[in-house]
């Protein structure tokens, strides 16, 4: 039966969180985005739905963008996460942060964290140059309810034309 | 919306997965990508008493070609298939589907396994499986068998794989020379569920007729399935405009589409008619392009 010790319901999980080294108990049900706010109190990643759909909660595991809503804590044990809060600092902007200030890329701010995250991996998978409809695309999985999201689409292209 | 109690397991080896499962005795659940199961476990719609964490068992990870066909383990990301140039080689169609799923961070979590074991009806692996004739292993402790895509589903998320048994791995055969695709997917926003895809794949003879064609609907009937008629109407033709829109027409006729929140029945008919049409088109092209 699944009561066999074969199966666990908690289990220490190593792991770097923005190049932090953290060891932590977890019960195995814990989802990733609920460990990096309510056990390291990272509240920078959102959590909009729970269900993958409105992109507030992604973060890096690995290298690669991921729902945090859709990990289990114990999938990142022995990996490596970055959240917002590994994106520079508040005094030394990362480019995307800044140009998101420029062009008042925020209304309420709910899903910066996420547009943030999704636009880093476009822009850092991306050679050449970066259409709108490039970036329209790409974030069309980060769910925005109040900037009608022109600003945000302004915003990531300027990096990306500074960038070329 | 949090998932209900579980527990855990993170084999490293089939055998170990042989022995959860047989442990769990019908109360586990695999766990690979988990961008289907997840959700249904933060929703509730699921309780499992164990998961069974694919992850780790590196086996399942593989791509390989035998022959000319190309096997990938279950594990193996969308965003792997999406952009390998080892499979857009032979089988360019397949990162064209996967790059239609989900979004980026999805596609970085799903896997083609995941995907073809859940067996939604609108699902792209599922449809390209059956187009290009795909072959999809199930392995028990005791036993492997392979079963054709096209056979593989009895009903929306409903497939033959039995409780002992995991997917291992689905092989895509060779294209024959001189074949091209097309697929399209109609969606409300970018990479949402599809309302209806259509993917194709046909063969042109020396003297410039069709000799074979495969047209797969999905998101248009309980399984994905193949449009045999339509596909049958363009051998022999050149693929004109007009051979084009006979099997187009066939190929709307041969679904049984369902109306939901989405789309009505009616308008995912003729959806199908115009996206059978549009990948047709884009096959022919191709060929002349090449």
């Amino acid at each position: 039966m699944s009561n066999h010790p074969a199966f666990v319901e908690t289990m220490t999980v190593r792991l770097k969180v923005n190049g932090r080294e953290v060891v932590r108990e977890v019960s195995v049900r814990r989802l990733l985005a609920d460990f990096i706010r309510e056990d390291l109190r990272l509240t920078a990643t959102h959590l909009g739905c729970d269900h993958g759909a409105c992109g507030a909660c992604t973060v890096i595991l690995n290298g690669a963008s991921v729902r945090s809503c859709l990990t289990l804590a114990v999938q990142a044990d022995g990996g490596e996460v970055t959240t917002l809060e590994g994106f520079g600092s508040d005094g030394d902007l990362d480019p995307l942060r800044q140009a998101f200030r420029e062009h008042h890329a925020i209304q309420c701010g709910f899903c910066t964290s996420g547009m943030l995250i999704t636009a880093r991996e476009l822009l850092d998978s991306t050679r050449g140059p970066i259409s709108p409809e490039h970036v329209r695309h790409a974030l069309s999985g980060n769910l925005c309810r109040c900037t009608g999201y022109a600003n945000i689409i302004d915003a990531v292209v300027s990096v990306a034309a500074r960038r070329d | 919306m949090k998932p209900a109690p579980f527990s855990y397991a993170a084999p490293k080896s089939l055998e170990e997965v042989f022995d959860l499962i047989e442990l769990a005795d019908g109360n586990a659940r695999l766990l690979a990508g988990g961008q289907s199961l997840i959700p249904m476990l933060n929703l509730r719609q699921l309780r499992p008493a164990a998961l069974i964490d694919l992850t780790r068992v590196s086996e399942l990870s593989r791509l390989r070609r035998e022959g000319g066909d190309l096997h990938l383990g279950a594990m193996v990301r969308h965003s792997e298939v999406e952009s390998s140039s080892f499979v857009a080689k032979t089988h360019s169609i397949l990162g064209r589907a996967a790059s239609e799923i989900g979004h980026a961070a999805i596609r970085n979590r799903g896997t083609i396994g995941g995907s073809l074991a859940l067996g939604d009806p609108a699902g792209e692996f599922p449809l390209v499986a059956a187009i290009l004739g795909a072959s999809i292993t199930l392995r028990s402790r005791t036993r492997t068998r392979a079963v054709s895509a096209a056979d593989f589903y009895f009903g929306a998320f409903r497939s033959v794989i039995e409780p002992d048994e995991i997917l291992t791995e689905v092989a895509f055969p060779a294209l024959p020379p001189r074949t091209t695709w097309g697929f399209q997917e109609l969606c409300r926003r970018p990479h949402d569920f599809a309302i209806a895809a259509v993917g194709a794949t046909i063969t042109f003879d020396s003297h410039g007729r069709i000799s074979r064609a495969a047209i797969g609907l999905g998101g248009v009937d309980e399984t994905v399935i193949l449009a045999a008629d339509a596909a049958a109407s363009l051998i022999g033709t050149e693929g004109t405009k007009t051979s084009i829109a006979v099997a187009a027409q066939a190929a709307s006729l041969e679904c049984k589409p369902v109306s939901d929140v989405r789309a009505s029945a009616d308008y995912r008919r003729q959806i199908t008619r115009v996206l059978t049409a549009r990948v047709l088109q884009e096959a022919v092209e191709k060929s002349k392009a090449s």
